[in-house]
């Protein structure tokens, strides 16, 4: 018992220090606010409805621009 | 999803209230400070993004260890080299000069022994709360604690003869 008596007391001493502590904090913060601030959301909505709008109006561009090639062509 | 009412407060005092006994089981696994520090920072960093609804404090205490333990070993595999141990690094994390060599001795014991046998009897569980957090059965656990006696036993035998 006297192996696990020396493991309980020096694995018991292992710690960090409190300026360890502050540094992992500070850093958790940081991590946090950082994710906070960066608007996932709206960034995949406003990507949604840009990809939307583009397969809307490409193909409707196109036409017109066939119609008008068309027109022309008979003027 | 973060959790958006956190403030820097209710941070600071989760590192003091969880961030040394994360600590301990990381370096229990790792054997190195700077890597150990990092578990401690991606577990509480996973507790502020990803964790569940707890049942009570000793459930929060028991996920902890489990991602804790799990980054552990993902860093411990990723790892290419096997670092030694140091004087330096024991002396920062709290351990004097005349227990070294006997820390030494624990360290090079198998992660997995040290893991159960710190759970046990630094951290207090039981066989069946330990089952439940590493996801073995209570038997393999107290074969686990059994071979893990074993080994410091022998390994401190030697160290002293030495």
């Amino acid at each position: 018992m006297k192996s696990i008596r020396e493991f309980t007391r020096l694995i018991s001493q292992i710690s960090l220090s409190d300026d360890d502590k502050e540094r992992i904090a500070d850093n958790l913060i940081k991590k946090t606010s950082a994710k906070k601030d960066f608007p996932r959301k709206q960034v995949a909505v406003a990507s949604a409805a840009v990809i939307v709008a583009a397969g809307v109006c490409i193909p409707v561009m196109l036409r017109s621009g066939n119609r008008t090639r068309y027109n022309i062509s008979h003027v | 999803m973060i959790n958006q009412s956190r403030t820097e407060e209710e941070i600071r005092a989760l590192v003091d209230e969880y961030s040394q006994l994360i600590f301990r089981i990381s370096y229990c696994i790792l054997c190195n400070r700077d890597d150990a520090e990092d578990a401690v920072q991606e577990t509480l960093l996973k507790y502020l993004t990803k964790a569940p609804e707890f049942n009570g404090e000793e459930h929060k205490k028991a996920w902890l260890i489990k991602v804790a333990a799990n980054i552990s070993k993902n860093m411990l595999m990723l790892r290419v080299r096997r670092d030694t141990f140091s004087l330096e690094d024991f002396k920062n994390i709290g351990i004097c000069d005349c227990d070294i060599d006997s820390l030494e001795v624990i360290m090079g014991l198998p992660p997995k022994y040290k893991f159960v046998l710190t759970l046990y009897y630094v951290e207090g569980y039981k066989c069946r709360e330990i089952a439940e957090i590493v996801g073995i059965s209570e038997e393999a656990v107290r074969k686990r604690l059994q071979k893990g006696r074993e080994l410091l036993k022998k390994e401190m035998e030697r160290n002293e003869l030495s």
